[in-house]
Parts: structure tokens; sequence; C-alpha cells
């Protein structure tokens, strides 16, 4: 038995006008047929032999009523065999009585009885997985079966209609190794995004994602305010035609010097062939907190602060004692500080596209507009777009095209959220003022002023009794929130404009001229009343930051015809891409009037802000090859080498190779494999394997490798400094990657596919230690004392399991099933001569967390003083110190006792990181996945798609808040607190003042826990009104839904979340929650329509 | 019909003539490249002016040196024990990986690099560019700050010199220009070689500095002849050397009134104290400031964190944050410093409200942006040290009581001092000195030089600190981890 090939010859497009105009005739009448799709047992069908032929022809959609390209038609019984256009079309000789079994990769295989009709419409269902048939490829597009490399693709529906500002929040649990810790408690933050682990320590471990062949910005940009500012919120999750992402060295060495993180290529939506076509997409929501960690009531909160004091010695039923405040009304105040930041947001979103496309021209047309509010006052985003994509073909041998989107968005975080760009410990911190501040005093007082002291909540009726605290919570975040502002607004521009030249059908040159500049600025004005505000008596801030990007992109695309059988594709091109960023901003303070609130306003003050040295520029040019081998649609090859040359290196190694080899074997072809009788078991057996060699100098600083002085004063007079050691030497880091996969059905239904990667990082970048005597300088004070250089090594191993099915498939009920997971295990291997590893003493500045990267062990490991419980004689801490002894802590010893003392009663030394700390816990989950069903029961449609983690570990900083034993306030487990002798508890005693016995500034291990968790990410259930009546009002489809995002969770984790972070995408420091909000709950109703 | 694609060949020209050498190496508009950072007069003298600023950074002089000194030293209370702003400095037990002792060490090696690189650098080609007196008075300059700061660093992480004469293990004594990777492994040298070390750089400056320069403020910012002597005193009183602090002190202190410099800069006792801490800043007192400007404000500042937070500061005219208050058993209980004292106007009290009566430090009073001038050295405390040595030589010396009841009479005309001992007369002196520089940061090295014990701490209604003996392993900070964990020659 001899197959054809998929490929056709005028696959790529230059039909001839009659079968153009029946191309698209046909595709009409393939719209006109969606709602009688055929469908036959094919235990019905008796074979018949006849050797009466005609000619059959049809056309092949899928669900949607899209063409399947390249489904392979067979008559039964018989030797004819073809395969559909590009459109979907088909001829085929075969008895009138006889039967056609249609198979494809991608979908599930029919049997059709031909029943004597000479054209058939015949819709094929996703075989389950969203496999499409063309996946993107970097400079082209290559059919999924010709594929050599590991590419996970993710259609852009299944993220449109979840609430998430930016596509990639959306892609948790879709894909195998691409793990995402979406935090969604704050509006427009980027998430923690990685494929196949953590590919770096000091640069970037984010991927590199490429929008229509333009580099994306990515990782929260700061702009000086609170706001999150997640770059690629620009781009309109409505207007994504497809994710592909590409994990291994044959799919991402094509970029060569950017490739080592993954590479994820989005393409936005054009236009399709057929008459325009109108599609609205809306949906509405609210947002909400869920899982806030639950703390004392104001009668809770004097018995532990009284036992407090007690305890200390420091009680006096007269003089120092904490008690109610009264309200205007004389009742007691309890108030719950949490009522007053969170809130239920509100969220919308409105999306229109117009497309269609005519023989020659394509054209798109989209626009959006959304509406989201955070769960936190004052937190909330706002975005518009239009888009507008559109190609024109002048001639058979000249194409045009042009594609911009442009965006604005503004996000406003008046209150600091706890994550990546803002403090997680400041007193403003949103989270964290709803559980520390005391319950007994409330936000106004009776008078109806505002209860502060300075900057700080007030005492209230304590006034008087109380000597141990002058204040009961930190800023009034009622005040702050109604007179303070801070927001950061974005103009976007992405775009391009493309020429394509055939000279000859098999040569295609193409050019293509894009820039993606991105205008950002922070507004933020803290009144004089505030304690934001109350040191510099009223203060606004104007940021500005801005970044252009120009790139240009040339190639050449060779398909010489040599044989049948033997498809032949080479890829020759040159890349320049030029980066600028500049920004500046003034801070003005002591406001002059109670009138002004921003920059333009009467203040007497002025300074400046992220000015200073603020203007960078990087360029990268390369030159780059790909060639890719298909002997007869089983063996596949393809290679790809990159030259790259990028200006944020040392001197002395601009250049760098990149390159990467796969091959790919579709044994199920073989005549072999299907002539045995393992083929009616397996099928679509194929196995993939590539190795290459990648970089990643994502996030060296444009100028990290200069050696620079930069302008200082010394009072007024103008000074000069050595501000930054750099390394002349500073390269790539390089990153070997091999990766072998296989994939295979099992009984015609159960999809499988396995993966097995080995990435190899060389030549990690990072900064050296050197001893702080040293003296080496640095603008950032963190890197003090390092130097840039290319010196560690890592690896991450893993494998990656995707299944799935569609256990019930009928027209009346559709059952999808899919399954991935993930393992992966990573290692450091070296860092550098006589540095055996790296602690971050406090995680990202915060103090009582600490991280540690060692040789032997993953990144980033939690790193911690062990603790033993607490001691039931008397209620004392109990740490581990570095010698394994037990040490007790009390804030306030008896007399002749110690602050700390041995088990013997004898002093001991304080506990502290540096002699005691041990490297506790891994941070990285081992396993991490997804599953996700989907039921199809007439027109009601059910989603479900459940992500979860196993084996990580997380400090739950929040843990050290809530357990301060100063005036603060508690979780509630502060009330199994131990009292007396014997008591067998896990919460030391209460002593006023005492912040150690639950690691306030030293990390502790009884912060630690597992990180696992199984989330309902999402649940949604949608009904398709029917077809005839939604025609009646000339309307293609109407679809309702309502969903839930976030709708359960189980997990371990005793803090609020066990998905979120506090360092932003920080490499070596993930796994640390510190007065992070949590996710938030959404509930959406939605309506999608089209014309 | 192929003609029309010799666009193709005329593209690829196009790109592959390009000359990537300018994009590939950008020059930044806004830093000077090392190679280019000492080619004119204008640069280098620039580059002095960065090394004092680096001097006042925000880890030392700039205000942290000075607020987690005072912390531990029994002035002051931390108001809200908060960690980021001195809370372990005050409690006394901070550790290795303590930010405190983390930022002094490193910003006082940077302020060391910094120098030594300028040294370094500077001997190449700055004779002949600057000509040879103006390229000693910088090199004098470089040398006076980095003799300087290892002399303050010694007194948070070394033991004291009169402990053992000097032979405790004192600091690494880098004297490298520092750019670049290699091995950088060092003992630390003994207390003794450091101070030894100081003594001959501020010999250098003394030589080698200028007598005076053009203004007021240069006088006051940049080192002079006088600034090197004057550090002297407190390097050799530090060493119990009172020979040498009395010779020179004599050197700008004459044997009577009017107590005034003779050579170089007429440095004098101001008339009023009050002057000392308000704009200009530049009298002749303020031997050596650290100036701020609005457009050069501290990072974290002095100003704010003594001075008193919202309501606690009605009435004032200035707010901080507050973090520290005036501890009611400190300097401000002595029973000798008279409310009429002049000096008590740098105490503020809480007017009103539930902290009524609780007492600030407004010596740096700007408020925001906190841009008062800083105090290094000024000539009350070369008076002081001369008392004190010369009370240390000659018990009750007649000199040392006149000096000591100077520097009392100019705040505070109604006190004499006549004491009868040895002892009494170096009690006083050493009050004296609490009462005349609170919170400028020397309370700390007044103790630890002397072995004296860091005094127990009982705010009103807070927790109590307790005492700190010379021989307790708190008394002074340990090396930080960033230095522990990579110089394996410790």
């Amino acid at each position: 038995m001899k197959l054809k090939p998929f490929f056709r010859e005028n696959y790529s497009g230059f039909l001839s006008k009659r079968t153009k105009t029946w191309i698209f005739s046909s595709f009409l009448l393939g719209i006109s047929s969606v709602s009688l799709p055929y469908h036959v047992s094919a235990s019905d069908i008796p074979v018949v032999f006849s050797k009466q032929q005609i000619n059959v022809t049809g056309k092949i959609v899928d669900e949607s009523n899209n063409p399947i390209d390249g489904a392979s038609i067979k008559v039964k019984g018989g030797t004819n065999s073809t395969s559909t256009d590009v459109n979907g079309n088909f001829t085929i000789s075969a008895p009138p009585q006889g039967t056609l079994v249609i198979t494809h990769v991608s979908y599930e295989a029919r049997e059709i009885n031909i029943n004597n009709q000479g054209s058939l419409n015949i819709v094929l269902k996703s075989s389950g997985e969203n496999l499409d048939e063309v996946v993107v490829i970097g400079y082209g597009t290559v059919r999924r079966s010709e594929n050599t490399g590991s590419i996970a693709s993710v259609k852009g529906k299944d993220i449109a209609e979840k609430p998430t500002l930016s596509f990639e929040g959306a892609l948790s649990g879709q894909a195998a190794g691409v793990n995402m810790t979406a935090n969604v408690g704050n509006v427009n933050q980027a998430p923690v995004f990685r494929i196949r682990g953590t590919n770096s320590l000091s640069l970037s471990s984010y991927p590199l994602i490429v929008v229509d062949g333009i580099p994306m910005y990515t990782e929260d940009v700061s702009v000086g305010g609170n706001a999150s500012n997640n770059p690629l919120a620009s781009i309109n999750p409505a207007d994504i035609e497809s994710i592909d992402i590409a994990k291994d060295a044959a799919a991402t060495s094509i970029y060569g010097s950017r490739a080592a993180n993954g590479v994820v290529f989005i393409t936005t939506k054009s236009g399709k062939r057929g008459k325009a076509k109108v599609n609205y997409d809306a949906y509405f929501g609210i947002n909400k907190a869920f899982r806030l960690a639950e703390v004392l009531n104001a009668e809770q909160y004097l018995e532990i602060k009284n036992e407090g004091l007690q305890n200390a010695g420091t009680y006096n039923a007269q003089t120092n004692y904490y008690d109610y405040s009264l309200d205007i009304n004389g009742n007691r105040i309890d108030t719950r500080w949490y009522d007053y930041i969170f809130r239920t947001g509100k969220v919308n979103n409105h999306s229109v596209n117009v497309s269609g496309a005519s023989e020659a021209t394509r054209y798109f047309f989209s626009a959006g507009l959304t509406k989201q509010d955070g769960i936190i006052q004052g937190n909330d985003f706002d975005r518009k777009n239009i888009a507008y994509n559109l190609d024109h073909k002048v001639n058979n041998w000249l194409k045009v095209g042009s594609k911009v989107n442009y965006a604005t968005n503004k996000t406003r975080a008046i209150m600091s959220l706890g994550t990546g760009v803002n403090s997680v410990a400041s007193n403003s911190n949103s989270y964290r003022l709803g559980f520390i501040t005391a319950p007994i005093v409330a936000p106004y007082n009776n008078d109806g002023t505002f209860n502060v002291i300075g900057p700080n909540v007030g005492i209230m009726d304590n006034a008087g009794h109380l000597r141990s605290t002058a204040r009961l919570g930190y800023t009034n975040p009622v005040l702050s929130l109604l007179e303070n502002d801070d927001y950061t607004g974005n103009h976007f521009l992405q775009g391009n404009v493309s020429v394509d030249i055939n000279p000859l059908p098999w040569i295609t040159f193409r050019s293509i001229y894009g820039i993606n500049n991105m205008e950002s600025k922070t507004y933020r004005y803290f009144s004089p009343e505030t304690n934001e505000g109350i040191s510099r008596n009223g203060r606004a801030d104007a940021i500005t930051a801005s970044r252009e990007m120009t790139i240009w992109t040339n190639t050449l695309t060779l398909t010489p015809k040599i044989a049948d059988g033997h498809k032949l594709d080479i890829l020759l091109g040159h890349e320049e891409q030029t980066t600028k960023r500049d920004g500046f901003g003034l801070m003005r303070g002591n406001q002059s009037d109670d009138l002004y609130r921003n920059i333009q306003g009467g203040f007497t003050d002025l300074s400046l802000s992220n000015t200073e040295n603020n203007i960078t520029e990087n360029f990268l040019v390369s030159l780059f090859s790909r060639f890719q081998y298909n002997l007869q649609d089983k063996y596949f090859f393809s290679g790809n080498l990159r030259r790259d040359q990028s200006s944020v290196l040392g001197t002395n190694n601009k250049a760098g190779t990149f390159w990467g080899i796969g091959g790919g074997w579709d044994i199920y072809k073989e005549s072999f494999y299907q002539n045995g009788t393992i083929s009616q078991i397996l099928q679509n057996l194929k196995l993939k394997a590539s190795y290459g060699k990648v970089g990643n100098l994502t996030g060296i600083g444009d100028f990290a490798s200069l050696s620079t002085y930069a302008a200082t004063l010394y009072g007024t007079t103008p000074g000069l400094y050595f501000a930054s050691a750099g390394n002349e030497d500073l390269k790539w880091e390089t990153s070997k990657k091999t990766d072998v996969g296989l994939s295979f059905t099992v009984a015609n239904k159960f999809n499988f596919e396995l993966a097995y990667y080995n990435n190899r990082i060389d030549g990690l970048i990072f900064g050296v230690p050197t001893p702080s005597s040293v003296g080496i300088p640095n603008p950032s004070s963190g890197s003090r004392n390092q130097i840039l250089a290319n010196v560690g090594e890592m690896y991450n191993r893993g494998a990656e399991f995707t299944f799935n099915t569609s256990p019930i498939r009928n027209d009346n009920f559709t059952w999808n099933l899919n399954f991935n997971i993930s393992h992966n295990t990573n290692k450091v291997l070296s860092l550098t001569d006589g540095v055996n590893s790296l602690i971050s003493d406090a995680v990202g500045g915060i103090a009582g967390m600490a991280s540690i990267t060692q040789v032997g062990s993953p990144i980033g490991m939690i790193y911690a003083i062990r603790t033993d419980g607490v001691d039931p004689q008397t209620g004392r801490r109990i740490f581990i110190d570095g010698d394994g002894r037990q040490v007790f802590f009390q804030q306030i010893p008896p007399p002749g006792g110690y602050q700390w003392e041995y088990a013997d009663g004898s002093q001991a030394r304080a506990v502290n990181t540096a002699d005691d700390a041990v490297p506790y816990r891994a941070t990285q989950p081992k396993f991490f996945g997804g599953f996700s069903n989907n039921f199809i029961y007439k027109g009601f449609d059910l989603d479900m798609l459940w992500t979860f983690q196993l084996g990580g570990y997380m400090y739950n900083g929040t843990q050290s808040q809530l357990m301060d034993y100063r005036f603060q306030n508690n979780h509630v487990m502060i009330l199994d607190r131990w009292q007396k002798p014997g008591d067998i508890t896990d919460i030391p005693r209460v002593q006023d003042g005492d912040i150690t016995s639950w690691g306030y500034s030293i990390p502790i291990t009884a912060n630690v826990y597992k990180s696992d968790f199984l989330r309902l990410r999402n649940i949604s259930l949608g009904y398709t009104l029917p077809v005839d009546f939604t025609r009646k009002g000339q309307i293609d489809k109407i679809r309702i839904y309502a969903s839930i995002q976030n709708a359960l969770l189980f997990t371990p984790y005793n803090g609020a979340d066990p998905e979120v972070t506090s360092t932003g995408n920080a490499t070596t420091t993930q796994g640390f929650d510190k007065n992070v909000t949590p996710n938030a709950r959404t509930f959406t109703f939605g309506l999608q329509a089209s014309f | 019909m192929k003609k029309r694609f010799y666009i193709i060949p005329l593209l690829l020209f196009v790109i592959t003539s390009c000359d990537y050498d300018d994009k590939l190496n950008p020059v930044p508009s806004t830093l000077v490249s090392e190679i280019t950072a000492f080619e004119n007069v204008g640069r280098i003298n620039n580059q002095v002016n960065g090394l004092y600023a680096t001097f006042k950074g925000g880890g030392f002089w700039g205000s942290q040196y000075i607020y987690y000194s005072e912390s531990r030293a029994g002035n002051f209370v931390a108001t809200n024990l908060n960690p980021t702003r001195g809370g372990l400095s005050y409690q006394m037990s901070v550790d290795a990986s303590t930010g405190d002792v983390d930022n002094v060490w490193t910003q006082g090696y940077q302020i060391i690099n910094a120098c030594n690189l300028f040294i370094e650098r500077l001997a190449i080609n700055g004779e002949e560019l600057l000509g040879a007196n103006v390229y000693q008075n910088y090199m004098a300059e470089a040398r006076f700050l980095r003799g300087i700061t290892y002399y303050y660093l010694l007194h948070l992480y070394a033991q004291p010199y009169l402990k053992d004469d000097g032979a405790s293990p004192g600091l690494p004594l880098r004297l490298e220009a520092n750019t670049g990777l290699k091995d950088y492994n060092m003992p630390r040298s003994t207390v003794k070689q450091i101070y030894e070390f100081v003594i001959q750089e501020l010999d250098f400056a003394e030589q080698n500095l200028p007598n005076s320069y053009s203004s007021a403020l240069s006088n006051t910012t940049r080192a002079h002849k006088n600034t090197a002597i004057a550090m002297k005193t407190n390097v050799y009183l530090a060493m119990g050397n009172y020979a040498a602090v009395i010779r020179e002190s004599d050197k700008l202190v004459p044997n009577s009134s009017p107590y005034k410099a003779t050579t170089g800069v007429a440095n004098q006792l101001e008339s009023n104290v009050l002057n000392v801490f308000s704009a200009p800043y530049t009298s002749n007192e303020s031997i050596f400031s650290m100036p701020f400007s609005s457009n050069d404000v501290p990072g974290t500042s002095l100003g704010n964190a003594y001075l008193p937070d919202g309501a606690n500061a009605s009435g004032l005219g200035a707010a901080g944050t507050g973090d520290y208050y005036l501890l009611e058993s400190g300097v401000v209980a002595d029973p000798d410093w008279k409310t009429t004292d002049t000096r008590r106007n740098f105490v503020f009290a809480t007017p009103a409200g539930t902290a009524a009566g609780r007492l600030w430090c407004v010596k740096y009073k700007m408020g925001t942006p906190f841009a008062d001038y800083i105090p290094v050295i000024r000539y009350a405390q070369v008076m002081l040290n001369l008392a004190e040595a010369l009370a240390q030589q000659n018990g009750t010396d007649a000199r040392a009581i006149q000096l000591l009841n100077a520097v009392r009479n100019r705040s505070d005309q109604t006190t004499t001092f006549s004491p009868t001992t040895k002892a009494e007369l170096l009690d006083l002196i050493f009050r004296e000195r609490n009462i005349e520089f609170f919170g400028e940061g020397i309370r700390n090295i007044d103790l630890v030089r002397q072995l004296k014990p860091i005094p127990a701490k009982s705010p009103r209604g807070g927790s109590p600190v307790p005492e700190v003996k010379p021989t307790d392993p708190n008394y002074i900070w340990p090396l930080p981890t960033s230095e522990t964990l990579y110089n394996k020659d410790l």
C-alpha cells in the first residue's frame, strides 16, 4: 500500500481562477451545511465492491466550520486515496455505494457511506487535543505532521473568554511543560511564566514572546508607581488566533540568543476567505477575594493583647492595658478592616471584530474595551485597543501586508499590593493593613475626623491607659484610599508592513519592517494628611518611560521541487533590531493648597525621580537559516542556524552562533507497521528527537558590560563617581537542549504524547559575589560587590505527559478530556570557584525571608533557621541552632533567666541566619499540570479546567506578620497559644513585643509549608441558541455562558494562596509569600455572537 | 519577467554592506567611560567631590552610621523597634546578616575602594594634568577620606584599642583599586595596624592638604590641614595616646581663650551652638561637615529618623517619621544639664496627646527634604578631646577644666565646673560630650573606645534592653555575611 503525501504542490496558493471560484463556492456551501453533519457509525456500513466508479467531490471542515487541510481520504477496501487542500476540498474516484475513510492526525477518523452522492460535506471532530494543522516555527509555519520540534499549541478561543487581562495568564494548565504562576489578586500583574523550569539565575527566565514576528516586552515594567504593569496586556486576548509554545532546540533555535527560555509565538487573527463576518464577544462579572487570613475580633484581640502585656510584666490595670473604644452611640467598636480594603470588583469586556477575505485581499479589524476592578479598593485596570490586519495580493508575484495594534491602558493601585514592583513590607501594603490593624479602633473618630496620629492609626479611647504603643495600626487605609491616587498608563503601538515577492513559485522573498513602542506614564499624588504624603507635606510625582523598538527582517524561503516524496524547505534570513529606552520624572513636595492634586499644581519643593542615567539602547543583528527536509512524509529532518551579535555583551564577545537539529519519524506510515497487527492497537506512532545550543541574554542591562562613572552631587557641587564595574568578556548564557518525544494513539481514541528533555545551561551569568570589603560599586545597591560573569552551570531535566481523548462522541453528546503533567528537576552544578552558595538574605529586600542557591541543589531553596515547636513547660519557642542544639527564646526573661537559653538554663547566643539557617526546602514543584473536561450536549457546553502542582514548598512570610506579638492583630490560630505548663501547642506564649518567635526578621522553618494544590481554575457552562432560531435574526451564532475562575482550591498551604509570588519574575527567589494579595475568584457571564 | 527581481540582490547588498560596529558599541550619553574618566581637570575635580559624596552615602555619614550608633548608645529609643530602621541595633541583637551590619560595612568599603581607585588612577597622569600642588592636594583628600573611613569602621566592627593595645582582629586593609574579578581573600589586620595606617594617612593629609579654600563652603565640606589635624585628635584619643592628642590639639587650640586656630582655616568655637546647625552651616566651628541641598537630598536621613511624626511634631514646623525619640533616662536626664542651657533647644517635647512630654532630638530640624548639613567633626570636639587627654595625663588639669567650661559656658553661663579629682573631671568631660554631641554619632565611639558598657535602656512602657558589657559578644558588631561568606582568609 502506498500513501500519497499530504503535501500538495499548490498549497502555497497558485490556483487557477476556475479552481478559486470552485473553492469559494464550496466554502460557502460548507458554511450553509454546518448544521447537518454526517455521522455514520462504522458498523452500519456494508463494504461494497464495485467496478463502477464515480467522482466524489467534497469538503471537510471542523466543528467550527473551518476547512481542514491535509485530511486523508481513502476508499475503504480499495486503493484510491487523496487528501484535502488548504480549503478542505477533495476529489476522489470511488464506487457509488462505497465507503470513504477519512483520517487526520488531529481529528477523529470517520467513515462515510457515499450512497451515490457526488458531493459530500463532512465534519470532523477534533481528536481532543488542540492540534492545529499549521504550527508557527518562527519566520514561517510548518504543518504539525512535519514538525520536528516540541511545540505545544493553544487555540485563541481557549483563552479569549477567560477574564484574564493578558493571554499568558490563561495558559495555566493548558500545555505540558508550561508552568504559570498567575497571581490575579493584583490586576495587571505579569505571571511567573516558565517553560521547562527556571533557566537562569541572574537573567530573565521569561520566555521570548513573539507576536506576528515582533518580539514583545515582557515582565512587569515599573514606572515608579504601585501599579503592576504587564506589557503583554497590550494584546487583547480576543485578537489571538493561536499560541504556539516552542520548547526544544529544534523549535526555538531559530531565535538563537534569546531562545533558552522557550519561545511563544502568538498569531493574531486575520481574515478568512468568505463574506464579511462580524463577531461580538462580551462578558460581565464580579471579582471577590477569598481565603483571606481570619483574624481576631475585638473581644479576642483584647484577650490576647492584655495577656501579652501581663506575660511581659508591663500590664497595669490603671496605666497600661488595652480596652474597647466606643463609637458615637456608645457601642463597642469592632472593626473588620478587610471590609474597607477589599471589595467586590466589577469586570467587563467587549470585543468586536470584522473579518473576511476576497481572492486578493484579507482583512481583519477589531476593537476591544476592558475594564476590571481588582479585589482591593483603588486597584483597577482599563484598556482600549484597536487593531487591523490587512494583506493584499497585488498580482501573482507580489503581496503586501500591514498590521497595527494600538492599545492604551491604565492601571491604578493606590496602595501597595505586595508583589513584584511593589514594596511587600511597606506600611501601606493593603492586604497587610487589612489583617494587622487593631479591631478595637475605627477608621474615623467619633467626631467624624480620620483616626490618625501622625501617619498612623491612633489608639482612640485607649489614650490615657495604653503606654506600650502610640498607634494601633499603620496607614489608615480609608484615608489613603480617599485622598491618594497612583496610576500607570501606557500607549502601545505595535505594527508592521510587509512585502512578499515570489519570483518563482518556489521562491519567496519577504521583508517586514516592524515597530513596537510603549510609552508609559505614572502619576501619583499623596495627600499631606496620609502616611504616604505626610513626610513631604503632600507630594506629587510624574514619571515617564518610553521604549521604542524597530525591527527589520528579510527572509528568503526556497521550496525547490526535487522529486516525488521529497520536500525541501530552506530559509535564509537577516534581522536587525534596535531598542531604545528613556525616561524621566519629577517629584514635587510641600503642597501649598489642598486643591492641588497633580504635578502641575502648586508645590514648593522639586526633585528628580527616575531620571538619572535613564537612557539606554541596545542593538541586535542576526543572520539565520533553516533547512527542512521531508522524505515521503515519514522521515523529517530540520536544522536551524543563527548568528547573533548584540550590543549588550562585552566587547570581546559580541557575537554568538546557535543551532539546533531535529528529526522525526512517522512510524505509523511505514508499511511494515501498517501491515503489523500493532497498527490496530497503536496508531499515529511518531518519534521525534532534537538537540541544539541556544542562548540567553534577556535581562542584561544595556550597558552592563561597561565600567562607567556617573554624575552625582556633593551638596551643590558636581561630582563624578565610579558607579559600575563591567566585564568586557561578558557573553551569552548557553543552553544545550536535548529532547525526545513520542506520540501515538491507542485504539484510534486515546492520544498520548510523551517527552523527555534535558536542558543544560553553561556560562550562567550571575553577579559573582566578592567580599563586601572589596568595594565594587553598582548602581543598584543589591548588586554591590557583584560582577556579572559567565560562570555557573545548571540543568533542567524533565518529562512531560499529555493524554487526551473523547470518551463519548455522538451527535448529541461529546466529552473531551485532556490531561497533562510535567515533571522537572533542576540542579545547580557549579557556581564559581570558591563559591558554593549564593544567599539572598532578604528576599527582594524583605527582611525575614532568605533563599539559598547552592551547588548540588535546585536554585532558590528556602534558607531558614530550624524550629522545633514550643516547649510545653514554659511556652517558649524552641529554635535549633547551627550546632543542632535546642535554644529557647522568650522576649522578656524572668529574673535570672536569659532571653536565649539552652535546655540546661545557660545563656545561649541569639540565633541568626548566618550561623544557624539551613537549606531547608526546594520551592519549585516537582510535578505540575492541568486536567480539562469539556462536555457538549446539544446546545450546551460545560468546560472545566483543573490545575495542580505537587512537591514544592512556600515560605509563608505573611504568617510572621499575622503572629506579631506587638499591637498588631493576629490570626485566629493564636487562640490556641500556650498558656500554662503542660499545654501542647505550636503557638508560643504571648509576650508583648515578641517579634522573634514567629520570625519577623529571621527566617524560620515554622513558616514553611507545602505548596501543593489542586485548583478548579475555570468552570464554564454555555448554551448555543439553536441555529434555526438565530438564523431568523440573520445571526449565525449566539452563545451565552457563565463561568467561575478560581472556583475551588484544595491545598495544604496555610496561607491565602499557594500560587502567589512576592518577587515578581525573579529567578532565585520564588516560593516566598509575604503579604501578597491572594488570587481573586471571578464570576462572569458572557455572550458571543457572530453575524 | 525575472528582471524585476533585481530588487532581491539589491536588498541583500544593502543588508550585508551595513557596518554594525557603532551600533554594537553604543556610547552611553550619561555615563563616563572609565577610559576617559581621568581625561581632564574638570572631571578629576568632580571625582574628588564624588569621593566625598560616597562618604556621605546613606549607609555611612549620610545617616545610617550615625543613627545606628546612636540607637545603641543609650540616649535614644527606637520607637517602633522597626528592624529596617535600626531596631535591632537598638536592641543590641544584630547578627551577621542584619541589614544594619551590612549597610555600614558595605558603604564604608565602597568609600575605601573609591579612594583606592582614585589614588591609583590619578597616580598615572594626575601630576601631569593638575600640576604637583593640586595633585598632592587631591591625593591627600582621597587618603584623608580613606583613613577616617577605616577609623569609623573600627568602632563598630573591632574590639577597642585599649582592650589589648590593638592586638584584636581589625579590618581587612584594602589598598588596591578593585574593579574586576580576582582573588580577593584577605585576612584582617590587627586593630593596631589599622590605627597606624589611619595615622599615616592623616599625617600625609596634613602635609599635603591646602591650608584653606577660597570659600566658607569648601572650608567646611572639603578637607584642609586643620581637618586632618582635628581627625588625628580623635584617632589618638581612641588609641589612648594622650600625648599625641595634646600635641595635635595644640596646633588648633591655643593655651587659653579665645579658642581659635591660628593657622589655616580660623576654626573656633562658634558663639552660639545653634548657628552650627543652621544655614549656611559653614561656621568656623564646622571643621568638616557633609553638605546636602534640595537637589542632593539624603536617601535615608537623620532628620527624618529623629524628628517627631505627626501630632508629636505639632508646633515644631517640621516632621519626620519619629523613629527615634530621646530616652527619658538618657542624656536628657543629666542633672547638670539645665533647662536654660541653649542646647536644650535641640530637644523638643511632644506638646499634647497620648505621647505628651515625649522628647525628640531636633538638631537636624529642616524637615523634608531633610537637607541639613551633618557635622563630622567640629571645633568643640577637638577642645573636649584635648581636655580629656590633658585630664588623662595630668589629672585635674587647669587647662582641661578651662576647655570644659568654655564649651559649657558657651551654652550655659550659669554653670562652671571645678572638679577636684581626675575621675570627676573625666566624668564631667564624658557627660559634656554627651550633652554637646548627642545625636551626632559620637556617643557610641566614646563608650566603646573607653571600654564602657553599652547602657541598659528602659523606656517607659516599652521593652527594656539590658546593659551590654565589653566582654559580651554583642558589644561590637560581627562582620557581615557578605564579607564572611566570600572572604576565606578572615
